[in-house]
């Protein structure tokens, strides 16, 4: 386990380090160029004075030289400034970065606690109606485009009924923990509808596969009810599964909020790499990038780490 | 044996070929109802449902259903091309990786390892806002909306060939355990030809069922992309690209956000139940 831990870790820095090359090389291709922008921005730049900071800057250098002095100054935490927000990037990261762990976790949470229950009565009654029905109900949310639920409930409950904020995270000027949750509700509840299915599915399979164990017959030999073989034994060993899928989620993070921050003006990890791709922020972007790809291999690394602790067989291998 | 297709798989089946039909008729289908989905009509904006407009003109006054049926030809013209094209990377590389075996094995499937670490939609909107003239593109490949709905199939293809890849190598795995590979092996064929003659053709059920169920997942990250204004660019309009219009007008317009969304939804919907239909077909333990 420890082995194959390390040799983990080791593929993900790999993975890391070709990935922040890639993206590095792939912001040169973007359009536009740092120096020619402040150059239109201020007319009175002579060609002479762009040459001098594109030297300054070392633009005018070959795109592995620039890669390598970005890179050892990166190890050194120092990932330069945004141009958007004329802050240093991690003081702009940081608070996006909380902005989208709270709405991913309240999400998942809501999506796992609405998906267990269905999950469990789709397991019991296994090709029942109930149980085709749920299936049914799995695939549509599956089905659902995201940008679009989250219009819907705008439009329900922003527009028509007028209970809710349709954006931002609260009342311009500021308000109190009451105004920032009504902001939350929902986003929260358009990643939890997103994540239903998904969990739905996984979590029918998995009770399922423990029902069908040999213990669970001895259990009711036992005199205990379904309810409680369920509760007290299958549910232990459904959470292997799911608690897999869960870090695998909460890795990819970023990817998936992206477009319900982007339909709700939420400003969020997914948004701010939107702004800064669109806006030509290269150094938010490059890091924002990375610190997705980051958390992907960590949810990954998490996942891994989260079968081997539940799972004592696979501890012992 | 072959078991029937289950009644949901049935219904996406007959949904598909309808919305295809719909999308390939609609030229004729325009004449015939006498509307017309690019003729701008600013006196007959935001219109209601009426006989002349079935489903009431967009804030160009234009016709919906006639935008509805056009935003379907390219919607579904590019998520076919582009899970078309991601199948047949993947089983190019699940086909090698499985039947090679060795260094090629490891080299591929760690690749395919990486690419699945990917952040997918940030790393989309990334290669969607490229400058095509810095790829040293030659500028005729630049031009028009035709070369932006291109584009969004390759970037597509390229993040999404993964599953196809690592399900056709499974299959090539077993298959070449068996009796008849190790004949063809024994009777002296080359490599290349076991490859496409005779394990090629036995992947081909996998690969139908995990190409079928990419095109809705392919379908949804398209619709995203163009809803976030970096996919299919106007004038060319896919179902995204119209709930991207649609956004602006959400307090005044509401209903034009309603429908692309919904036909979005219904096709996505269809692919998925007829792959999982034709999955349970192929492998009946797969649901208990």
């Amino acid at each position: 386990m420890t082995r194959h831990l390390l040799l983990r870790l080791v593929q993900g820095a790999l993975v890391l380090l070709v990935m922040s090359f890639l993206v590095y090389a792939l912001m040169g291709l973007m359009p536009g160029d740092p120096v020619e922008m402040m150059a239109a921005a201020s007319p009175s730049m002579t060609p002479e004075d762009v040459a001098r900071l594109k030297a300054l800057y070392g633009i005018d250098q070959p795109l592995p030289h620039r890669y390598l002095v970005w890179l050892g100054r990166a190890l050194s935490g120092d990932f330069g400034y945004s141009r958007l927000s004329a802050l240093p990037v991690a003081a702009t990261l940081a608070p996006a970065l909380r902005n989208s762990l709270t709405l991913m976790s309240g999400g998942l949470s809501l999506g796992l606690l609405l998906a267990l229950p269905c999950g469990a009565v789709a397991a019991l009654r296994q090709g029942g109606w109930g149980d085709r029905a749920l299936n049914l109900l799995a695939f549509a949310t599956i089905s659902l485009p995201m940008f679009w639920l989250g219009l819907l409930l705008i439009m329900l409950f922003a527009v028509d009924l007028a209970w809710l904020p349709a954006s931002g995270v609260e009342t311009v000027g500021g308000g109190d923990l009451a105004d920032r949750l009504r902001h939350l509700l929902l986003p929260t509840l358009t990643v939890a509808l997103g994540c239903f299915g998904p969990y739905l599915r996984y979590s029918r399979a998995a009770l399922g596969a423990a029902l069908r164990e040999p213990w669970v017959r001895t259990a009711r030999a036992k005199g205990l009810s379904w309810r409680q073989v369920l509760l007290r034994h299958c549910l232990r060993h459904a959470l292997i599964p799911l608690c897999t899928v869960l870090a695998l989620d909460f890795g990819g993070l970023f990817s998936g909020v992206l477009v319900t921050e982007s339909v709700f003006a939420y400003p969020g990890m997914g948004k701010l790499i939107y702004d800064a791709v669109l806006g030509s922020d290269y150094n938010l972007a490059l890091a924002a990038l990375l610190l997705a790809t980051l958390t992907t291999l960590l949810g990954t690394l998490a996942a891994d780490l989260a079968h081997g602790l539940l799972d004592k067989r696979v501890r012992a291998a | 044996m072959r078991r029937p297709l289950p009644a949901a798989a049935r219904a996406g089946l007959c949904l598909l070929l309808a919305l295809l039909l719909a999308a390939a008729a609609a030229p004729w289908l325009e004449s015939a109802l006498r509307v017309s989905a690019e003729q701008i009509d600013l006196s007959a904006m935001l219109l209601p449902p009426s006989a002349a407009h079935l489903l009431g003109t967009d804030d160009l006054g234009r016709d919906l259903l006639a935008r509805l049926l056009r935003g379907g030809r390219v919607s579904l013209l590019v998520a076919l091309s582009a899970a078309s094209l991601a199948a047949l990377l993947g089983t190019l590389i699940g086909l090698v990786a499985g039947t090679h075996g060795g260094w090629a094995d490891a080299l591929l499937m760690r690749l395919t390892d990486g690419v699945i670490a990917l952040p997918l939609l940030p790393l989309l909107i990334v290669l969607g806002a490229l400058d095509p003239a810095k790829l040293g593109l030659p500028p005729a490949l630049l031009g028009g909306a035709g070369a932006a709905a291109g584009r969004i199939i390759v970037i597509i293809a390229l993040v999404g060939w993964t599953t196809v890849a690592r399900l056709v190598r499974a299959a090539a795995l077993s298959l070449k355990q068996q009796d008849f590979i190790r004949s063809a092996q024994a009777l002296g064929l080359g490599p290349g030809r076991i490859m496409l003659r005779h394990i090629l053709p036995n992947t081909l059920p996998t690969l139908v069922v995990a190409a079928t169920l990419s095109v809705g997942n392919i379908m949804l990250l398209e619709s995203a992309l163009s809803f976030l204004g970096l996919g299919i660019q106007p004038p060319l309009a896919s179902w995204g690209t119209m709930l991207n219009g649609a956004l602006q007008l959400l307090f005044t317009a509401p209903v034009l956000a309603v429908w692309p969304g919904a036909m979005i939804f219904l096709t996505v919907m269809a692919f998925n139940l007829l792959g999982d239909g034709l999955q349970q077909r192929l492998d009946p333990r797969q649901r208990g």
